[in-house]
């Protein structure tokens, strides 16, 4: 397994007598993307200020890339790319202008971010206002302050990235930028912490999630559900009393859908490959074999309704 | 030095980017402001050109609400604290910028009230009163500039940076002025006193600025 890049152990925040974060750990290696959600004033934009070092824990510790936060070391930052409620650019400024203040920050050579911008903006309005004529930034939409928010933060290809709500107002085209940028993030080993309400984002992004409540984290996906115990979707051509046959050896319930026989298996991953083969057996044509995961909803409400 | 000049960068460049007004209302300031000094003999307290103080309170005063509290105003202060740039750059940076700003509107003001002179037949020109005047002007306007950065860390109503700076101005020049009185200290202890004073504020203010106050949010 890679090194874990951010290591939180049994962190206390409080504020005043008000305790926000209890005892909470995490480990998250490189090329992971870890999904923080949460109700309103669960703690997750402090779980992430604590981790940026703009909030001092009461206890425990924090080490980002092997650095302590609360120390402020600006090489540090020069090695995150944060997304936060405020996308901090200077509203008489244009695109360019503000970027060149954070290039500067991270002391990158400007024309390595023209082409950054060129390879990985084009075709986006950021690409326009950098190459074309601009306006300032105050004259933007609400979407397009937080485009150039992910530009920024993707500047560099930071080794870690910490995103608060950085889905808000996005429009669908921005969105799937937004996704494609994550999994070139991920694919330099990046290791990335989105904190969001927009679930389908955390789904789609994330291979680890837990849920910020009453204080503690609570890990609610970490990918292993599907390998250890499905469920599991199998899907056959149809053929004559097939559905007696699939469900006979498969104990479950057989749908027809599409042209084909889709089965839900419950079965640890040590079991699949013998249900196939009998399958197989029985004459059933095996067309696809896919993990199903549980809808992130509905864990999130199952694991409300538990507690 | 380079993420210091990326700030005074910052600053200046969103500064020449605000409306017109902006450049109006300081315009205003330094030509009336330019016609006091040909009143003269403030004496009786013994320190010439003091109204140069508190022209600094003003000036540096305006630059402060824009360069440090409307940053902690919009939040966007923390996103600044972690893209890169020490603490001290932004601290210092931002205090230069507005140090520099004022002593740029000081010098046009002093050339504004030399210029009325001359044309009133005072041919004086830049003589030593018009030296400590903006000796005096560029120590105020240190210490202004130390307070506000801060107060706009310490206080929870910002709008309170401009009152609290003139009232420490006061109490400097006050004392001083009573000091003069009974004891005779020379006229250039003053600037001193304020640079003094000035370097007090900044460590204060660098505390706050690696605190947690720093991102708390504040409301006008």
């Amino acid at each position: 397994m890679p090194p874990a890049i951010i290591r939180v152990e049994n962190l206390v925040k409080q504020f005043g007598k008000h305790v926000v974060i209890d005892n909470c750990s995490l480990h998250i290696h490189q090329g992971s993307v870890f999904g923080l959600v949460g109700l309103n004033g669960a703690g997750k934009t402090t779980l992430i200020r604590l981790l940026l070092g703009l909030l001092k824990p009461e206890a425990g510790a924090v080490s980002v890339l092997g650095h302590v936060p609360w120390e402020h070391d600006e090489t540090l930052y020069q090695r995150c790319g944060v997304v936060l409620e405020n996308d901090g650019f200077s509203g008489n400024l244009d695109v360019k202008d503000n970027l060149k203040i954070f290039a500067a920050a991270k002391e990158l050579a400007w024309k390595n971010v023209e082409a950054y911008v060129r390879e990985f903006w084009a075709g986006t309005f950021i690409h326009g206002e950098m190459f074309g004529p601009s306006k300032k930034v105050k004259y933007f939409s609400r979407g397009q302050r937080m485009q150039c928010s992910l530009c920024r933060a993707f500047l560099g290809w930071p080794e870690v990235y910490l995103f608060d709500e950085p889905t808000v107002a996005l429009d669908v085209e921005a969105y799937d930028h937004f996704c494609f940028m994550c999994r070139v993030a991920r694919s330099r080993n990046s290791a990335m912490i989105i904190s969001s309400h927009q679930l389908s984002a955390i789904e789609e992004l994330c291979d680890l999630v837990a849920v910020l409540d009453n204080k503690k984290l609570c890990l609610l996906d970490d990918g292993s559900e599907a390998k250890e115990g499905g469920p599991w979707t199998i899907v056959m051509k149809n053929g004559p009393g097939l559905k007696e046959i699939i469900e006979r050896v498969s104990c479950s319930v057989a749908s027809y859908s599409e042209g084909a026989w889709h089965v839900m298996l419950q079965a640890p991953l040590t079991m699949v490959p013998e249900i196939i083969a009998r399958l197989v057996q029985a004459g059933c044509g095996i067309l696809e074999v896919r993990p199903e995961k549980q809808d992130l909803k509905c864990k999130i409400r199952t694991h409300y309704e538990k507690t | 030095m380079k993420k210091l000049n990326a700030i005074i960068f910052k600053e200046w460049a969103n500064f020449t980017g605000s409306e017109r007004g902006v450049f109006a209302v300081y315009g205003v300031l330094v030509i009336s402001w330019s016609f006091l000094p040909l009143y003269k003999g403030l004496g009786g307290t013994g320190i010439e050109d003091i109204w140069w103080l508190f022209f600094s309170v003003v000036i540096s005063g305006n630059f402060s609400n824009t360069v440090f509290v409307s940053e902690r105003l919009s939040g966007s202060m923390e996103i600044l604290l972690t893209s890169g740039f020490s603490r001290d750059a932004v601290l210092f940076g931002k205090s230069v910028f507005i140090a520099c700003m004022s002593i740029c509107i000081g010098a046009m003001c002093l050339g504004l009230s030399r210029l009325w002179l001359t044309l009133s037949g005072d041919h004086r020109g830049f003589d030593d009163a018009v030296l400590s005047g903006a000796v005096l002007y560029c120590a105020g306007t240190c210490m202004n500039v130390a307070i506000a950065a801060w107060m706009s860390v310490r206080l929870q109503s910002p709008r309170l940076i401009p009152i609290v700076t003139i009232l420490m101005m006061t109490i400097v020049v006050a004392g001083f002025s009573g000091l003069l009185y009974f004891v005779a200290v020379p006229q250039w202890s003053l600037p001193v006193i304020l640079l003094s004073m000035a370097s007090v504020f900044f460590l204060f203010a660098r505390k706050e600025f690696n605190g947690e106050r720093i991102i708390q949010p504040v409301h006008l």
